[in-house]
């Protein structure tokens, strides 16, 4: 399969320090790419390396198949890293206007007018970039990554500072760009809330290591509801209920919970439970979200660092 | 390269920073202008004292001096021995160069041009442009400012006035080059500024020529201050031969770019983009 960005074995170290390591990243044409890791991760460095602004210490990129440093390649991408980057003495119209510039679009005022409209900003307004708001900046960083007519856009952390309804917005333009022109779109995001909205595939970086791919169906399969059972003794709970309730489907975790993925009635369980003298401190049922997910895949893992998870 | 080339001079001469500076300099000039007629005419002189201003022997002595100039000995002194294009272009260079990493522009420009001499050269060129244009400015400024200000001074051999021009931009971009390696390795616009003033100025050369003396090398000529510092000799020179000859000084004016071009764009290729 061709993949839209490929990395092969990409790593990055600063001072002797690895900031990411054997990154293999697979993104396909058309996805919506959800980037997904911690402060630190290795998100924005990786985002930087795959638009040229950091060199890999080992490893390969590959964009569109070709090479990262290919001029046709960077015709295709738009890339909004960290804060936009803006002239401050100049208006939105001139930013975008001196974008076009380098970019050697000619005629390029029909663009800019119309990607300024999407994106909310009004192309006469001739208030300068340094008064925007950071909601203001990153719109119009956007516009900016919009400008050519990218096929590929590397979005980090587009929707900061922005409002509910901003980020609504945004979320809404990045949807239709993807589903009517088909531009592949590639964003990180600590507000997982959002992207779970709209990302069609995610990659998980831990400590500068992708640990997940995954799409969004595989994601709904394991983000899949559960009857969370916390008691004293969980092996024994867990071995009374498989005997007694026909339990297959469940996960016993060291901090005392039992995560039961078949359909149990709770009220059941907890008779079999209390007339075993086994106490139950909680039953509830738990409904997993992407935020979720990602925050129990960084605790499993600090776990397995530990001890482990007995899986049934 | 051309676009980014066109992009940047559009950035640089939209701005009303660089009109400011040079409406700011101007008005310098016509304070000077404006003194020197003052202490030089009799009548205006004795009006002055009485209305309290003192007027020494010393400033009676340089107004008569500044009369004896020609023109273009007098643009010569103002605009290089002085410093004056040097600390300007050195200041106003490190703003623009450490703009683009502060204000986080650059990102546009380094994610679309992969090859990152496309920046320097084209950065470089920028500069250039700037320095023409103050140098052409000041020039026509002083020129204008001396039958403005009533002065009858020769202008002096205006193919040695050009020259002198011509290689003073030359060794501009020289010390333009130098302050893009000090920017590319600082990445800020004063500590770049202060490196680059200090070079413009002959200090750092200096400094670095007596530490190095101390085991008998000296490494003066090393720093292309030299070239722009001395250009005002340039018209006495012409029949002496004593310093720089015109083609010496272009040839060293050109080493010196490519130079600290290649220096650029060594140390701009290393960092990363933050």
């Amino acid at each position: 399969m061709e993949y839209v960005i490929e990395t092969q074995n990409l790593c990055k170290s600063y001072r002797g320090k690895a900031a990411v390591s054997s990154l293999n990243m697979h993104v396909q044409k058309g996805d919506i790419y959800g980037f997904i890791g911690r402060n630190g991760a290795g998100k924005s460095t990786t985002l930087k390396m795959l638009c040229n602004l950091a060199h890999p210490t080992e490893g390969s990129i590959s964009l569109f198949g070709k090479s990262p440093d290919t001029p046709s390649v960077r015709r295709r991408m738009g890339v909004l890293i960290e804060t936009a980057g803006l002239e401050p003495s100049c208006s939105a119209h001139e930013n975008m206007v001196l974008k076009a510039l380098l970019m050697g679009i000619v005629d390029p005022e029909k663009q800019i007018c119309q990607l300024l409209r999407l994106v909310g900003l009004n192309p006469g307004d001739k208030k300068k970039a340094r008064h925007f708001s950071m909601g203001m900046k990153q719109r119009l960083g956007i516009a900016m990554a919009l400008l050519g007519g990218p096929d590929l856009l590397i979005l980090d952390e587009p929707i900061n500072g922005l409002d509910p309804e901003g980020m609504n917005e945004v979320r809404r333009i990045l949807m239709d760009l993807n589903r009517k022109k088909g531009i592949t779109i590639l964003i990180s995001s600590h507000i997982l809330g959002e992207l779970s909205k709209m990302a069609t595939r995610y990659g998980i970086i831990k400590d500068g290591c992708l640990i997940q791919e995954l799409s969004s169906e595989e994601l709904n399969d394991k983000c899949r509801d559960y009857l969370c059972v916390k008691t004293a003794d969980s092996k024994k709970a867990s071995v009374l209920l498989e005997q007694q309730l026909g339990l297959s489907r469940y996960e016993v975790h060291p901090n005392g919970e039992i995560r039961i993925y078949q359909k149990l009635d709770s009220s059941a369980v907890t008779s079999v439970l209390t007339s075993a003298d086994i106490s139950v401190q909680a039953i509830y049922t738990h409904h997993q979200d992407l935020e979720g997910y990602f925050l129990e895949l960084m605790e499993q893992n600090k776990s397995q660092e530990k001890g482990g998870i007995f899986y049934a | 390269m051309l676009n980014l080339l066109r992009m940047q001079l559009r950035a640089v001469f939209r701005q009303k920073g660089l009109y400011i500076t040079a409406a700011i300099l101007c008005f310098v000039l016509l304070i000077a202008f404006g003194t020197m007629r003052l202490v030089s005419d009799p009548a205006l002189a004795e009006r002055a004292r009485q209305a309290g201003m003192e007027i020494t022997t010393d400033d009676v002595s340089d107004a008569f001096a500044f009369q004896e100039q020609t023109q273009s000995d007098f643009l010569g002194s103002l605009l290089f021995s002085g410093g004056l294009m040097s600390t300007l272009i050195v200041i106003v260079s490190s703003v623009i160069v450490c703009d683009d990493f502060t204000t986080g522009f650059g990102k546009n420009i380094f994610s679309y041009y992969p090859k990152r001499r496309d920046y320097i050269f084209s950065k470089l060129l920028t500069l250039g442009f700037v320095s023409g244009f103050f140098l052409l400015f000041l020039t026509g400024a002083t020129l204008l400012l001396f039958p403005a200000a009533g002065f009858q001074n020769p202008l002096g051999n205006p193919v040695q006035l050009a020259a002198m021009l011509v290689l003073g931009w030359a060794g501009l971009f020289s010390l333009c080059a130098q302050n893009l390696l000090f920017c590319m390795l600082t990445r800020r616009v004063l500590v770049s500024v202060l490196l680059s003033v200090s070079c413009a100025l002959g200090l750092f050369g200096a400094a670095a020529d007596f530490m190095a003396g101390l085991f008998g090398v000296h490494i003066s000529l090393l720093f292309p201050p030299l070239n722009v510092l001395a250009t005002p000799a340039l018209a006495k020179t012409f029949q002496s031969g004593a310093f720089l000859q015109p083609g010496g000084a272009l040839l060293v004016a050109f080493l010196w770019t490519a130079f600290y071009t290649k220096l650029s764009c060594v140390v701009l290729n290393k960092n990363d983009i933050c």
